[in-house]
């Protein structure tokens, strides 16, 4: 036998230290596509392959980076080790850099970009939520698990809602289009509120809710729009153009999902509220009136005393005027009086004047009686029967 | 008038009221106005149970079909 005999440790420990002394084997990038990606102890193992070849590559402590799927075109910074212990070369990674990602997250950042430019996203357009609604459009897949958490949700506290479901695919390079068929749609169906709605996925899994004809479409519907894409991290441009952005379908429904229980107290409490307004307004204007039937009383009050002298010396002079018509009443009585006694027949009889009358006619001269009359005699205290027995 | 339009209204009605810049005529009808839709708005939420479908395509376009969901 010629030459050396080598032992495995010597020879593996030999090759280990030419990969290492090989600096062209060192901090390089290379491309491939990511082929039985595992993840085990927080270290990932995998194999970069193209075409014609293959390499086993080592990713410790691998959260560190990106993490590819299977398939996946990427580009590994890393060393090409040999690890002497195994007999394995490997190449030792240090970071992921997905090509598609890297191409996809340029186009998706041009074209937000470019949307926002156009106004698309401005909070002007942005539609109010109506915080009672009663038809809700739910736009997802009625197979997946979103329908039941929003019925669940919704449930929990609300029993008037309707909740109408459009079926759509929400996966897949092309669901944006039934999606938009679905979306304009239901617009025309007048809802209070439209969901989009898709659970937690891949970022390529939510790439159609970054469509751009996707994105258009929503901003023209009539109809609020909630767009509830994905787990609290994921950003699509759904929700960037929606009119509310829940950050997983459960928010969605809780953002809709008023408590009937409490809408019914605060109804009673608006009637409450409309009683005690009522109440104020009549208080007011009785108040008000009040015033004002004081203040015309005031009025009356001080006009009658700033007249009452006045009204005083008014009757004052009407009750002298009476007096002194009165007094010349009195003056005009007793003068008549006074004439009247004079001119009384009586007071002639007084005199011892007898008045003589036959038949109860006066007999004013000798000539009215003829003997055997009878005549009538009357003195001032009494009358007296007597026969004419002679005229001469 | 949809329920989210009663409530809207019956909103308004109440801050109109208690804004105080009405006549006395003005506050009574709309009283009236907003009991009525109090009654109305409470009765809803009483009688009515929400419920879920499932929207299908028809020649009439899109039709509702009740599902019960889980």
């Amino acid at each position: 036998m010629e030459g050396n005999i080598l032992n495995v440790t010597t020879l593996n420990t030999y090759i280990n230290s030419i990969f290492r002394a090989e600096e062209l084997l060192h901090n390089i990038n290379v491309a491939g596509e990511i082929s039985g990606f595992k993840v085990t102890k927080g270290h990932a193992y995998f194999t970069l392959k193209d075409e014609n070849c293959q390499i086993a590559c080592n990713c410790f402590n691998c959260a560190k980076t990106y993490i590819p799927k299977d398939g996946e075109s990427v580009i590994l910074k890393g060393s090409v080790d040999f690890y002497a212990k195994g007999g394995r070369l490997n190449f030792n990674v240090d970071s992921i850099t997905s090509i598609g990602k890297g191409l996809l997250a340029y186009k998706l950042e041009l074209l937000k970009a470019q949307l926002n430019k156009e106004g698309l996203f401005d909070i002007a357009h942005k539609k109010q939520i109506p915080p009672y609604p009663t038809d809700v459009c739910v736009i997802t897949s009625y197979q997946g698990a979103v329908i039941k958490d929003i019925k669940k949700t919704v449930r929990r506290k609300n029993d008037i809602i309707n909740i109408y479901i459009k079926d759509v695919k929400v996966q897949g390079k092309d669901c944006h289009k039934e999606i938009i068929d679905a979306l304009e749609a239901v617009d025309q169906m007048n809802f209070d509120v439209i969901i989009i709605a898709r659970g937690g996925g891949s970022a390529e899994d939510l790439m159609p809710f970054n469509e751009e004809q996707l994105v258009r479409a929503i901003f023209r519907c009539k109809t609020p729009i909630i767009s509830a894409v994905g787990h609290e991290s994921d950003v699509t441009l759904c929700d960037e153009v929606a009119d509310y952005r829940a950050a997983t379908p459960t928010a969605a429904a809780e953002k809709i999902a008023y408590d009937t229980q409490e809408l019914k107290e605060y109804i009673s409490y608006c009637g409450k509220r409309m009683k005690g307004a009522l109440e104020s307004a009549v208080a007011l204007k009785c108040k008000d009136l009040n015033g004002k039937v004081n203040l015309i009383k005031t009025q009356v009050k001080l006009n009658f005393s700033q007249n009452a002298n006045k009204i005083n010396s008014y009757v004052q002079n009407l009750k002298n005027l009476m007096d002194k018509k009165v007094a010349e009443s009195d003056g005009r009585y007793a003068a008549s009086l006074a004439r009247l006694k004079a001119d009384n027949p009586l007071g002639i009889l007084q005199k011892g004047y007898w008045y003589v009358s036959k038949n109860g006619q006066a007999a004013l001269s000798s000539k009215d009686l003829h003997e055997g009359d009878d005549v009538s005699l009357k003195t001032h205290d009494g009358q007296l029967k007597a026969v004419i027995t002679e005229v001469e | 008038m949809k329920f989210e339009e009663s409530m809207k209204e019956l909103d308004d009605i109440v801050d109109k009221l208690e804004s105080g810049k009405l006549s006395l005529d003005e506050s009574v009808e709309l009283y009236s106005k907003g009991m009525k839709l109090c009654l109305e708005c409470a009765d809803k939420l009483n009688d009515v149970k929400g419920k879920i479908a499932l929207l299908e395509e028809s020649q009439q376009g899109l039709v509702a079909k009740l599902v019960e969901v889980e």
